[in-house]
């Protein structure tokens, strides 16, 4: 198991080298007079500006392997970069985006889980009957409904119609409180630094705005754990053993629970780690809408305004949570089942 | 258990809704502006309208525009405005003293004096980051674009990497040229310009967030340069992020800054008390950005935001919401404007030129220098429908590259219209009847995500076909960076681009559109430079060293005419703007030069 | 195949599909082009007519049956034909890095030891990029249309089959029938297709008919984020983006552009739902572990 571990984590570099390496080569495609537009975000910004200026003050026009040995050197010192469509230095940014989307991913993941498990369980149990069809009907249109139709529709419902949850991380006073000097910053995620500050009307408030985004992603991927713990439980509820059970005469509510629902989960619990990723890679549709302002939001506006520099320090940081969450992943499912063996 | 976890459930859903919901509060400011924010804070690097609206409320210029109207300049932070009648200007237009406004107060509470308003400018001037606005000090007062200029001017290299490569004797003499421009003598400032320039004070006045003034002291207290002669060099061309007054400010506005929270993408401001001019009504600002129009006007309908964004296509909309005022045909110094690369390159540019040949296929390289093809694109074009469709009225169709909001334009010269039988003639006269023969196919383009320009381009595209079978014309998107990369190796045929005035002065348009060294010559190929030293140059030049206004005006008609009569590019919209904001919002006034949004010391909230 | 017919949803799903293939088939005789443009011989049939240069939707009516979105686009022929679209992006998409990942996964899975270690670093390089991220640096570089969004789409989904047939072969490599083989001799090609294969296939199939319906949707995200096919094109995520603005409606009529949203998203759901529930049955049909 150790060297497992080990292994998986001296293979850590390598994958980061080859990601960032990916980008730089991608980079080397553009002409700078391309890249220069991250300095000149639109047609209305061009001026009489001499891009020669700015593609010589940037060095933009110095050689690919140069640049990404460059930045490699400052890396080791501990320096992502600067990006200037943050408008902050690269770690800045990841410090101060990645816990918003954090926060969304830790509380959508409760009822996402908990919402598809119930679906799933309910969907096998009555297997083909109208119970089943309408609650498989319902989740599949959440997953294919475009997230963004839903989001406005939920924005419209909750916030233009009744006026209850507003967009944003927090409203305009809790802001004012956070931003200026008395609110102490632990972690980035406002619910859990507004109970260490022990401000509980910031709490709600932040509790509050995020509601409809929950809203929004727990339908979206209601369909996605449904379908997983559907299949998998009525996999399970005709394995031998559960017949076994029956046939003891165990009540059906202890066969349920004992015996299916625990080895259902397994897989469950390893498509939760991919759905964490992806949810953790930021929601960048539902950001937008929601004016929640997370990683996958600054990542996408990054990669749009050719800030390489931005997106190079994200990539880099996504890749290092996507090696250790899938290592986590796999030691429990190696754990959980024993006929899989760690090699 | 499932009874307990919905009730739970329930009960928190409650928790949330009992805290805070919307209370009007007068005193609170919040606008919510589209996509993007400040890029810097700087007055000496800000050259984009988001920064510059942050700067407006937190710095003070020298001069103002009384009202908002254009043509009544009054004094701000000087006492009088120079002219040549009340002696502070001289004949020549060439010595200027202004006269510097006492117990005005900066946020720190330290008083301003001439030399705050010299350091303002000549650190400005002495870091000249590329990209930024410091030319507009560079060509009235020495003749010339920039620092690097000025370098070359004392003796040294033009093409240096980094500055520390340049004798520190030139760099003193550059630096003794620009000091020389301003001289402080008491209470006063007096500027020694290079040639006259009759838009100086324009340059000067507030709506150019470059000419704010800063505190020299607080300036050197945080890092900025010290004054000393020497050692300016080390300030020379900075980052962005490494400049002063990058997140900082300490002007003379209304307003202060709080906090630019970058990663929540919101500006905050809080009322300075001490304002020379008296606090304003409001006392807190919020300025924020949210891309998304959706969600913009929800929190205008809830009232959480006072005023917002609202693109031209989707005003239809917000007319009708009760509670919302929308002002309209507010016009602005800017026009929009098709042009033609006169020298296309060919090689790797078949998407756009085909076949780089006059045989159906494509266009060859110069096929936008012949005066035909310009002038039957230019009939071509339905300026009607777009004004009417496109832009839904908000606007007018232009009369030649200024727009008619500036001084010196000719409101009768003859322009284009939409004529298929005129654009039929043309296109028969073109090359010698072989476009008409062969035909050719063109690839046009805009910059994907603006619809307006993609609809023009269709426009056109729609029409030139009606024409002949044989004229194909392909309309193409292509990202900015793309775009700008085009651009400069002058290899788009045919693209739609617009231009903001920085001073509303005539010339400010002249040098872009028909300068030689101006902006578009430079993506409009070799054939247009070469027709502009020629034919335009020496009148542009002329027209911004003329004092006399009647000479002026003859300089820029004869400009215009030239400009329409060899269809050098089409103009085709100079569209007005809007506001949207709710009903409470009181004295809104407007100023086509002003970056900011608005005029927030003269706004209050009165609930209706 | 019985139980196929049996099952309501089931015949539901592929009812629907088999509509979505007629309409599909039939296009140029359902929404034909229209005159203004049948004339021209390089017009593309796929770019969606605009009758107007505004940008106000109109409400359906005798000649625009599903009305105007934003633009001036005609609805109707956005969704007709955008069902070939959305087949063309499907299949392409599915097919291609179903059999990238299936012939990646299993073998690396069946070699095992290092090499399947190497195997699995290099899908992490991968997956490290999040998906909406790469499409953008790739459509930035390569430029928008249908093809680069395609080449994006398989670039980032193979790794998920990948994945998950590399978790059942590690599964079914220790089975006893697997180890009957080998000691019986038979090659490791012969092993890995007709034993291993069959077995672990299913999941695989299943989740590629859940992807058709999803590529759909990831495609319409792109054009949300202003990527994906060039503007005007026939594509149902590009028709439903243009509803972004209008989707409030007026003040007093919220629903005064239902047109725009519902029409497209009927067709993204419709087409979604019917793969899903032809996957379940497939499922259902063959995996002989699973009894009524």
């Amino acid at each position: 198991m150790l060297t497992f571990i080990a292994r998986r984590l001296l293979f850590l570099p390598v994958v980061l080298i080859g990601v960032t390496l990916l980008i730089f080569v991608a980079m080397s495609l553009l002409s700078p007079y391309q890249l220069v537009s991250t300095y000149i975000k639109s047609p209305e910004e061009l001026k009489n500006q001499s891009l020669d200026d700015l593609v010589r003050k940037y060095g933009l026009d110095q050689p690919v392997h140069v640049r990404y040995i460059n930045w490699v050197k400052n890396l080791l010192k501990g320096d992502l970069g600067y990006s200037v469509s943050a408008n902050m230095h690269v770690a800045e940014a990841i410090a101060k985006r990645f816990p918003a989307t954090l926060e969304l991913a830790l509380f959508a993941i409760i009822p996402v889980v908990l919402g598809g498990i119930w679906l799933g369980t309910i969907s096998a149990k009555h297997y083909n009957k109208p119970l089943d069809h309408f609650s498989r009907v319902f989740a599949i249109v959440g997953w294919s409904l475009p997230d963004f139709v839903f989001g406005l529709i939920v924005l419209m419902i909750f916030y233009g119609v009744f006026g209850w949850f507003p967009p944003g991380r927090l409203s305009m006073w809790a802001d004012s409180i956070v931003l200026t000097g008395d609110f102490v910053r632990y972690t980035g995620m406002n619910t859990v630094d507004a109970l260490l500050n022990k401000r509980l009307d910031i709490f709600w408030d932040a509790v509050r705005h995020l509601i409809a985004p929950v809203i929004t992603l727990s339908y979206l991927w209601w369909a996605y754990l449904l379908r997983i713990t559907r299949s998998s439980m009525l996999e399970v509820m005709n394995k031998d053993y559960v017949r076994t059970a029956r046939a003891k005469g165990l009540t059906e509510r202890v066969v349920m629970n004992r015996h299916v629902r625990r080895n259902a989960l397994i897989p469950v619990a390893t498509v939760s780690g991919s759905m964490v990723l992806g949810l953790l890679g930021g929601v960048v549709i539902v950001e937008t809408v929601f004016d929640y302002k997370g990683i996958g939001l600054l990542t996408a506006t990054g990669a749009q305004q050719l800030d390489y520099t931005l997106v190079l320090g994200t990539t880099l940081f996504y890749g290092l949570l996507l090696v250790l969450v899938n290592l986590v992943v796999d030691v429990l499912y190696a754990i959980i089942d024993p006929r899989v063996r760690l090699e | 258990m499932k009874a307990k976890v919905c009730s739970l459930v329930v009960l928190l859903l409650l928790l949330t809704l009992s805290v805070s919901v919307f209370a009007f509060d007068p005193e609170t400011w919040v606008y919510v502006g589209g996509a993007g924010g400040p890029q810097t804070l700087d007055p000496a690097a800000a050259y984009d309208t988001a920064s510059g609206e942050i700067i407006h409320y937190v710095y003070d210029n020298l001069f103002e525009y009384v009202g908002g109207d254009l043509d009544n300049i009054g004094p701000l932070l000087a006492t009088e405005v120079p002219t040549v009648e009340n002696g502070l200007m001289s004949e020549d237009g060439r010595t200027i003293r202004v006269p510097i406004r006492q117990g005005v107060k900066f946020h720190n509470g330290a008083e301003l004096t001439a030399e705050d308003v010299k350091y303002s400018f000549l650190r400005g001037m002495l870091a000249d980051p590329a990209g930024g606005p410091m030319w507009m000090f560079f060509e009235p007062l020495l003749g010339v674009q920039t620092m690097r200029d000025v370098i070359a001017m004392a003796g040294g290299p033009d093409d240096f990497v980094d500055i520390s490569e340049v004798d520190p004797a030139i760099l003193r003499k550059a630096y003794d040229l620009v000091d020389a421009t301003m001289e402080v003598d008491g209470n006063d400032l007096i500027f020694h310009l290079a040639n006259p320039y009759p838009p100086f004070i324009n340059i000067l006045t507030k709506g150019g967030s470059w000419a704010s003034i800063v505190c020299k002291d607080w300036m050197i207290a945080n890092g900025a340069w010290d004054g000393n002669p020497d050692t300016w060099p080390k300030w020379y061309d900075q980052a962005l992020e490494e400049m002063t007054l990058y997140d900082k400010a300490c002007g003379t506005g209304p307003f202060k800054l709080d906090t630019w929270d970058k990663s929540g993408a919101q500006v905050l401001l809080s009322r300075f008390d001490d304002y020379w001019r008296g606090p304003a009504a409001l006392k807190n600002v919020v300025i924020k950005n949210i891309p998304e129009f959706a969600t913009r006007l929800l929190m205008l309908r809830a009232g959480d935001a006072d005023a917002i964004y609202v693109g031209q296509q989707d005003l239809p909309q917000v007319r009708t919401i009760p509670g919302v005022t929308v002002v309209e045909d507010l016009p602005q110094i800017t026009n929009t404007v098709l042009f033609f690369s006169f020298t296309i390159p060919v090689e790797g540019n078949e998407d756009l030129v085909g076949s780089g040949k006059l045989d159906g296929n494509g266009i060859p390289s110069d096929f936008f220098a012949d005066v035909n093809v310009r002038k039957a694109f230019a009939y071509a074009f339905d300026y009607e429908a777009y004004l009417n469709e496109v832009v839904l009225g908000a606007g007018q169709i232009p009369k030649g590259p200024f727009p008619q909001s500036l001084p010196y334009v000719n409101t009768e010269q003859e322009y284009f219209s939409h004529d298929l039988a005129k654009a039929t003639e043309y296109f028969k006269q073109a090359f010698n009847g072989e476009v008409w023969e062969k035909g050719f196919k063109v690839g046009i383009v805009y910059n994907t995500g603006n619809d307006a320009r993609k609809t023009a381009l269709e426009i056109l595209e729609f029409n030139i076909e009606q024409i002949n079978p044989k004229f194909q014309v392909e309309v193409i998107g292509l990202e900015w960076a793309t775009v700008l990369d085009k651009l400069r190796s002058s290899s788009l045929p045919v693209f739609v681009m617009g231009w903001l005035a920085d001073f509303p002065d005539t010339h400010n348009f002249a040098v872009p559109f028909m300068h030689s060294t101006g902006t578009f010559a430079g993506y409009c190929g070799q054939g247009l430079i070469d027709l502009a030293k020629e034919q335009f140059d020496a009148l542009i030049d002329a027209g911004i060293k003329a004092t006399d206004p009647a000479e002026r005006e003859k300089i820029y008609h004869e400009l215009q005419r030239l400009y329409v009569e060899q269809a050098i590019a089409m103009p085709f919209m100079e569209a007005t703007t809007h506001r949207v904001m709710r009903d409470w919002v009181q004295g809104f006034e407007y100023c086509p030069a002003y970056a900011a949004n608005y005029d927030l010391y003269k706004i209050s909230k009165v609930q209706q | 195949m019985k139980k196929l017919l049996r099952n309501p949803l089931s015949m539901a799903g592929l009812i629907i599909l088999l509509v979505f293939i007629l309409v599909a088939v039939f296009a140029p005789w359902i929404a034909p082009v229209p005159d203004m443009y049948a004339n021209n011989p390089n017009h593309d049939p796929y770019r969606v007519p605009r009758y107007g240069w505004g940008n106000t939707p109109q409400a359906p009516s005798k000649e625009h049956p599903m009305g105007l979105t934003h633009g001036k686009y005609d609805i109707f022929y956005g969704i007709v034909w955008g069902t070939r679209t959305a087949f063309k992006v499907g299949l392409i998409v599915t097919g291609v890095s179903c059999l990238v990942g299936i012939v990646i996964g299993s073998t690396s899975a069946y070699i095992g030891g290092k090499f399947d270690e190497v195997v699995m670093r290099f899908v992490d390089v991968f997956m490290s990029f999040p998906f909406l991220i790469a499409a953008i640096v790739i459509t930035t570089i390569l430029g928008r249309g249908l093809d680069k969004v395609i080449f994006a789409l398989v670039l980032f989904r193979w790794t998920g089959y990948a994945r998950l047939i590399r978790g059942n072969v590690l599964q079914v490599k220790q089975e006893e029938y697997v180890m009957a083989a080998k000691a019986g001799g038979v090659s490791h090609a012969k092993i890995l297709i007709r034993h291993i294969l069959p077995n672990t296939i299913f999941p695989v199939l299943i989740q590629a008919s859940m992807n058709m319906g999803s590529i759909v949707v990831t495609a319409s995200t792109l054009s949300f984020l202003g990527l994906g096919a060039p503007e005007g094109y026939a594509d149902w995520g590009q028709m439903i983006s243009f509803a972004r603005n209008w989707i409030l409606g007026t003040p007093d009529n919220p629903l005064a552009y239902w047109y725009t949203v519902v029409w497209p998203g009927l067709a993204i759901v419709l087409f979604v739902l019917s793969w899903n529930l032809i996957g379940d049955a497939f499922r259902d049909i063959m995996d002989p572990r699973i009894q009524g």
